[in-house]
């Protein structure tokens, strides 16, 4: 059967970095072709090449068979190829039906004017076509939840007579129902011939909705696989490269007294609820679904959204965090999920960066110490082998392993009790993985407690003490690590009927 | 040859040099240009633009911009010499009064940006026109004269030869820049330039740091506002108009970036002092005081145009 | 099995609910209203719309009760059951937009009219039928524009309330309305013809402006040079006006040199906005950098060029703004005609749409397809060319032209454009407001005078006005998201 989209021998180089080195992907019509990889993989470069967004350095794209070159987004969306990234580009002031047809309105009296009636009317029936009834087309976009909107992306994406689909994490925000409308509709358009390249961290979704599946691993192509001849432990060897157990050695350490404590803390409507506790020593692991409230309940606590009601005791003694300040202060630290936009400021250097949780202290009168300063980055670079040529490196020169190393250490310097860490280790290469997983570790042998909030159910099997799982913004289980299982956990997260008893 | 390349991408370093062949040229036409009575007396008259540059340049560092500094600057004038001679307030306290309105001006102006988050252009652009308005209808178009005699020192008279206003604008510029290149406060400005959100989310007070530098500004035009009055010893209402392109004009062609996180108060003051001289140098050469507005227009634009290009080069 | 994937069709909700009491009968009240309002053939008083008001208050002068009793009282308490009947229809669920508006406005001149007629202040002798006749006008060419506007189609979901307050130009329209009504309660002297005359007219330029504006801030982008654009560009067409050939005598035959005075403003200033939008689209310097750099280079430059000198001895015929085709002010045509051009611009054209895209989602706009230099290009260009045509009704607004330009003209027509609705942070607005809103800022200016305001603080109110309408915006997109 003739491919849809092919691609041979794709190659790219950005400054610093070999993204994708010989690279090949096939897409037949009528199939979803999952496209697997850690963070940093490649896969977001492939897709934007894909869609016209960047050229291949070499290496050849083909459309039904025939080489093809982009120049930009419109060739490729000529050609049939539709994109929805995780970042959807819709305008929140205009109506459903203007965001499909942004660009190609349909027009009257010689293409000058735009026809409005038959722009409606069309996007009524590009959305009934997808089942997808009870959208108004005349709704201003901004008024629309998540899930909507991406109906419309994709509704925008079928306007353009898209013959290949491409959606980049898909579910990343999407509430379990939506979830299923989603795959609902890639099923009905897969009937259709269209073919879709679908990417997604979750690899459920993989053996659910894919045909066949890609992997890349550190810019470099693996292999391609029938999802039916597949295990997911074969997949994640393909993506990760060697045995699960290697890759998170948590080292046994003295659990000791609790704390952090947190009660009934309520911020709706991401946290409805939450009661927890940390000890001394112990790495308590947080797993759950995007949208489940991790990383807001970890953000009420750290005090950057407060909290509007519940308690918050550190070491016994309840506090009051109505701001980050509040929170270092107590000994709560707290590594964004979004290094670049929460973690650093990548236009300053790696010292400037280092100091900033502690200016206060590093300063004299206001005044800042800047030896201090330099030894402060100086002890990180060493401690935790950050690849960086001096402490005046930019950060955003720096791979995203060590601009992760450089936030830990930002961090760390405040002396925390309790570590909040967000997606440790996502968009980090193996090695820098392993190398934080060790430096956790450490950490609790030494008496950090330390919440763990991750979307990869292996590191919180590997590394946690206890796990928590919060589903639409309460805690729905917790196990004992000894009971966690990939299965009881990940049925808590979806909220499956046959959730496992404690 | 790498000593060479890291001069030219210092934006001070490629204004000095321009400035020095402007000048040059300027210089070389009149002799009245370099002379040191000529030069204190520039010194007298970039004082006010100057002392409103030094705020401006924190604030477009922190990615803001405050338009309403020159309406700020007119409307302390007019309520100084109002609360004097209306009033009947004694006049020490009237300067004082209007040093705390421009500070509160300066200060609505920060609660609006912080608290309501309307975005720095908008709200100041509002607020140009507010207190502009303010202006005109306390004075009503009337003017206040007759200050008495100590009152001019501050805008007339001279310490150690050097005049007051000169003395004032290097203190402070060296107070700011010492704050802005080794203070916490500074490290936040940049900091919050670069990305506010992540400032924020290391702990740092990005809000109440916001809030001082918009009422800092409101002072600064509040006193620019004084001196201005105690120089030409009455009020008008229309006084600072246009103050504001001065004073952006002069921070931007110092090598701030009008995008934040980039800045330093030495550059700002080097374009302070070239933004005055090149404006006398024309005068002096005959051209009218109607064209050095066009040239401070171009120049505004020459300057991004120089700094894109520095930047873009890295 | 899954019931989230199983989703329940639309209601669908029809547009049209059909042929209702609630629809018909303000239409047919106000339908007679401004019929009788026309037609009463007895009366020869200066003035359509005088005749019933005139005709009132002339028989309670000469104590024709009859007379007033006679039917002819039942016009304006007609008017006003329409009034009451419309502001119902405004409210209710089930009301049709624009039936509920016409009734409001009809039933508004009614009562004004009633009010007048039968109110004291008939003795004292000002031309009051003439107010009436211009309150006439005014709530005629208000409900003309406010009908119109009604058939913009709007976001589906907003309640009752929400479709009368959300909806700027209705907000506008009551507010001017009540205005004058209150002043002139106040101080009859401000429904005067001649003053109201001049509150509609004498902002129509900037009104013209305003429609440029939108352009510029709705692609994201501000622009306060138009100020001095619209002297420099004044200066222009008058000195082309008055353009003498060496011997002294007009360079060309006069025609030709005011149909040149007239033409020439447009093509340069578009040719200004070229400039402008270079900056910005391709080298990509801010709007607010670029225009603040461009304001005082044409300030100096105007000054540079008249040395305050005013241009004077214009020849007949070039009084663009002093010409009354078929009676009606030229002024208020060219500010009819501009902003239902920009309305149908923005709302039919692709470029029109490109704007609103640029200005919402840079971005997206880019995935699209669409060009932002050319878009933000255009919109400059667009603007310069417009506010050529603005300088011309300013330039000819009197007999002489003026050697500076109202100061802060800028921020007027930005005032205008915003409080008219165009949101200052880009992407969404509608130009149709800001004609309602330039007239509304005049009659404010106007009102401070005859109720003893101190017209200095007028730039004080504007800035509040524009500062509420951006936290009304901010409120609201803020809510949605």
């Amino acid at each position: 059967m003739s491919e849809l989209l092919t691609l041979e021998n794709i190659s790219k180089r950005f400054p610093g970095v070999q993204a994708l080195s010989d690279v090949r992907l096939g897409v037949r019509p009528g199939e979803v072709h999952a496209l697997l990889g850690e963070n940093g993989a490649g896969k977001s470069t492939l897709i934007k090449i894909i869609s016209g967004v960047h050229q291949p350095d070499s290496g050849t794209l083909m459309i039904d068979g025939k080489p093809v070159q982009f120049n930009g987004p419109r060739d490729a969306q000529q050609a049939g190829i539709a994109t929805i990234f995780q970042e959807l580009s819709l305008y929140p002031e205009l109506t459903v039906a203007e965001n499909i047809f942004m660009g190609h309105h349909p027009r009257r009296w010689g293409g000058l004017v735009v026809d409005w009636g038959a722009m409606n009317a069309r996007a009524r029936e590009i959305l009934d076509s997808l089942d997808i009834l009870d959208l108004d087309v005349t709704t201003k976009v901004g008024l629309l939840n998540v899930g909507n909107r991406q109906r419309v992306e994709i509704a925008k994406a079928l306007s353009l007579s898209a013959r290949v689909l491409i959606m980049d994490e898909p579910t990343a925000a999407l509430t379990e129902s939506d979830v299923e409308r989603l795959f609902a509709i890639v099923r009905l358009l897969r009937q259709r011939g269209v073919g879709i390249v679908y990417i997604s961290h979750r690899l459920q979704e993989v053996f659910e909705v894919a045909d066949r599946v890609t992997v890349l691993r550190d810019g470099q192509y693996i292999a391609t696989r029938e999802v039916k001849d597949i295990t997911e432990p074969m997949l994640i060897e393909m993506m990760v490269g060697r045995e699960i157990n290697e890759l998170f050695p948590k080292l046994p350490s003295k659990i000791g007294e609790t704390v952090l404590e947190v009660q009934n803390l309520m911020r709706e409507p991401y946290t409805r609820g939450v009661s927890f506790s940390v000890r001394a020593g112990e790495i308590l692991g947080i797993s759950g679904l995007v949208g489940s409230g991790r990383s807001e309940t970890a953000q009420a606590i750290f005090g950057i959204y407060p909290a509007k009601s519940g308690t918050i005791k550190v070491n016994h003694r309840v506090v009051s965090i109505k701001n980050p300040a509040d929170a270092i202060r107590h000994g709560i630290a707290y590594v964004p999920e979004d290094r670049g936009t929460q973690g650093l400021v990548r236009a300053m250097t790696l010292r400037e960066n280092s100091s900033m949780a502690v200016l206060k202290q590093l300063s004299r009168a206001t005044f800042i110490n800047r030896d201090g300063e330099r030894q402060l980055a100086h002890q990180s670079i060493e401690k935790f082998m950050i690849r960086a040529y001096s402490g005046e490196q930019i950060v955003s020169k720096l791979s995203g392993g060590n601009q992760q190393k450089v936030v830990v250490g930002k961090w760390l310097a405040s002396n925390p009790r309790v570590l909040i860490v967000d997606e440790p280790t996502r968009g980090v290469d193996v090695g820098a993985k392993a190398e934080i997983h060790r430096l956790l570790s450490e950490l609790t042998a030494q008496g950090l407690a330390v919440i763990m909030i991750s979307s990869e159910l292996p590191e919180i099997l590997g590394m946690s003490d206890r796990v928590l799982v919060m589903r639409e913004g309460r805690i729905v289980a917790e196990f004992d690590i000894a009971e966690a299982t990939q299965e009881a956990v990940g049925a808590a997260m979806m909220g499956s009927r046959h959730e496992v008893g404690a | 040859m790498s000593v060479l390349r890291s001069l030219l991408r210092s934006q001070e370093f490629v204004l000095i040099v321009i400035g020095v062949l402007a000048i040059g040229f300027l210089a070389s036409r009149t002799d009245k240009l370099l002379t040191a009575d000529n030069l204190l007396q520039q010194g007298r008259f970039l004082a006010e633009v100057g002392l409103l540059a030094l705020p401006m340049t924190f604030i477009i560092i922190t990615g803001g911009i405050d338009l309403s500094v020159g309406s700020i600057f007119g409307m302390c004038a007019i309520l100084m010499g109002h609360a004097w001679f209306v009033w009947g307030f004694p006049l020490e306290l009237a300067i004082i009064f209007a040093l705390g309105i421009g500070t509160l001006g300066g200060f609505l102006n920060g609660l609006f940006i912080v608290w309501l988050r309307v975005p720095p252009l908008i709200m100041t652009l509002a607020t140009l026109a507010i207190y502009r308005g303010v202006a005109q209808g306390v004075s009503e178009g009337r003017s206040v004269k007759n200050f008495p005699d100590w009152f001019a020192f501050i805008g007339n008279g001279n310490i150690l030869g050097i005049p007051v206003q000169v003395w004032i604008l290097l203190v402070a510029a060296i107070l700011c820049g010492i704050v802005l290149s080794r203070t916490v406060f500074g490290r936040i400005l940049y900091s919050i330039g670069s990305n506010e959100l992540a400032t924020r989310f290391s702990g740092l007070p990005v809000n109440r740091t916001q809030l001082l530098i918009y009422a800092f500004s409101g002072f600064m035009a509040g006193l620019a506002g004084y001196i201005f009055v105690a120089r030409v010893t009455t009020t008008r209402s229309d006084m600072g108009m246009g103050f504001e392109l001065d004073a952006i004009a002069a921070v931007v062609l110092g090598g701030t970036s009008i995008f934040g996180g980039k800045g330093s108060i030495l550059g700002t003051m080097i374009g302070v002092i070239l933004i005055q001289l090149l404006k006398n140098g024309l005068a002096l050469n005959g051209v009218t005081g109607d064209a050095t507005i066009v040239v401070i227009g171009a120049v505004l634009i020459l300057a991004i145009l120089i700094n894109n290009f520095i930047t873009g080069r890295e | 099995m899954n019931s989230a994937t199983h989703t329940t069709p639309l209601r669908t909700q029809a547009k049209f609910t059909g042929v209702s009491l609630t629809r018909v009968l303000p239409l047919i009240l106000t339908v007679v209203l401004i019929f009788t309002y026309l037609t009463l053939p007895w009366v020869n008083q200066p003035g359509l719309g005088a005749t019933t008001a005139g005709l009132l208050t002339a028989a309670r002068a000469n104590n024709e009760i009859g007379v007033m009793t006679n039917g002819l009282a039942l016009v304006p308490l007609g008017a006003l059951l329409a009034g009451l009947a419309g502001v119902w229809a405004l409210v209710s669920p089930k009301s049709d937009r624009a039936a509920g508006l016409l009734a409001a406005v009809g039933g508004g001149f009614g009562l004004q009219s009633f009010v007048i007629a039968f109110s004291d202040a008939g003795a004292e002798g000002l031309d009051l039928a003439a107010a009436a006749g211009m309150g006439f006008w005014l709530s005629l060419i208000l409900s003309a524009l406010l009908i119109v506007q009604a058939f913009v189609p709007r976001p589906a979901g907003q309640t009752p309330l929400g479709k009368t307050f959300g909806n700027q130009e209705a907000v506008l329209g009551m507010a001017l309305m009540l205005l004058v009504l209150l002043v002139g309660l106040a101080n009859p002297r401000f429904v005067a013809e001649r003053n109201l005359s001049d509150v509609l007219q004498g902002n129509a330029y900037i009104a013209v402006a305003a429609v440029g504006m939108a352009l510029v801030i709705i692609s994201g982008n501000i622009d306060i040079s138009v100020g001095s654009l619209v002297g420099v560009l004044a200066t222009i067409s008058g000195s082309i006006a008055v353009a003498k050939a060496p011997d002294g005598t007009p360079a060309l035959p006069v025609e030709g040199l005011i149909a040149l005075a007239w033409i020439m403003p447009i093509f340069i200033g578009g040719l200004a906005g070229a400039l402008n939008g270079f900056l910005v689209a391709y080298l990509k310097i801010p709007s607010i950098i670029v225009t603040l750099g461009m304001l005082s280079i044409l300030q100096g430059g105007l000054i540079m060029v008249t040395k305050g000198n005013w241009i004077d001895k214009l020849p007949p015929g070039y009084a663009l703004a002093q010409m009354r085709p078929l009676g009606i002010p030229m002024p208020i045509v060219f500010m009819v005609v501009m902003t239902i051009g920009g309305v149908l611009f923005l709302k039919y054209t692709p470029m029109g749409r490109s704007l609103y895209a640029v200005g919402g989602n840079k971005e997206a706009a880019r995935l699209s397809g669409i060009s932002e230099r050319r878009v933000v290009m255009s919109a400059f260009i667009g603007n310069g060319m417009i506010v050529g045509v603005a300088s011309i009704l300013y330039a000819t607004q009197l007999s002489v032209i003026q050697s500076t330009v109202p100061p802060n003209l800028e921020l007027l027509i930005i005032t205008a454009a915003v409080v008219g609705g165009i949101s200052i942070l880009g992407g969404t607005g509608s130009v149709f407001g800001a004609a309602l809103a330039a007239i509304l800022l005049n009659a404010i200016r106007s009102s401070m005078v005859f109720i003893n305001v101190s017209p200095f603080w007028l730039q004080s109110v504007q800035g509040i006005l524009v500062l509420l309408t951006v936290l009304a915006d901010l409120l609201r997109r803020r809510r949605q998201l």
